[in-house]
């Protein structure tokens, strides 16, 4: 299923999302924006609406995997509210380095699902495949 | 919770539409045979486990790391991550 590039959008961040089931481990929490506070920066925040201390780092999962290939079902259209996948793309969620990972990671399994037509959004869980809950995140060298 | 005794080769029906069978048993293990619509998903519970567990390290706050993210990207000029 071809999916919407996340570059193709950048003209719409900001933008509202409708969670209905909230990500996994934050049930509770349905209401996200998205911002973009640094342009330069090829991260955008998944920022909850109406807890300022609840964030994620979310990047372009294709990016980062140019093959990276999710199978969505009936159930996931109907999930975000979607007749055709037309308007649909993904986000992943960024993890910074933290003790137990020195480098930054990306969460490559539970992908973030997002019908651009209503803001409606459903985080993916994926079994087929081999993709992780940490794939290392490459960065692309400083210029010199 | 809702608990069931069931004996090898019985079965529980949900909904209608899925119904859950005892295939074999050993030792502690118990092999179930899943009968469901494809839209189903269903998966071993570590799975959500793995991805739940993943969000909440993820978690944070943008004032938190907004620092430690111009320090990965210093010299980010509109350039892609992964690309070479």
């Amino acid at each position: 299923m071809d999916l919407s590039r996340f570059g193709a959008v950048e003209h719409d961040w900001t933008m509202q999302l409708h969670m209905p089931a909230g990500l996994l481990g934050f049930p509770e929490v349905k209401e996200y924006r998205i911002v973009d506070p640094e342009p330069e920066l090829p991260v955008k925040w998944l920022q909850a609406r109406d807890e300022v201390h609840l964030a994620f780092v979310i990047t372009d999962p294709f990016a980062l995997l140019h093959d990276y290939r999710v199978e969505l079902t009936s159930l996931d259209l109907m999930d975000v509210g979607a007749h055709a996948a037309t308007d649909l793309f993904l986000v992943a969620i960024v993890t910074l380095p933290r003790e137990t990972t020195p480098y930054p990671t990306v969460n490559l399994q539970g992908p973030v699902l997002i019908n651009r037509a209503n803001s409606w959004a459903k985080q993916l869980v994926l079994v087929q495949g081999v993709y992780h809950t940490h794939h290392p995140l490459t960065l692309v060298p400083p210029r010199q | 919770m809702l608990v069931l005794s069931r004996k090898l080769g019985e079965s529980i029906a949900i909904d209608d539409r899925i119904t859950i069978t005892v295939i074999a048993l050993k030792g502690n293990q118990v092999k179930l045979g899943i009968d469901a619509p494809a839209e189903t998903k269903i998966y071993r519970q570590e799975v959500y486990a793995k991805i739940m567990a993943a969000n909440k390290q993820a978690a944070t706050t943008r004032q938190q790391d907004l620092s430690a993210m111009r320090t990965l990207w210093p010299c980010a000029s509109h350039s892609e991550i992964g690309r070479a």
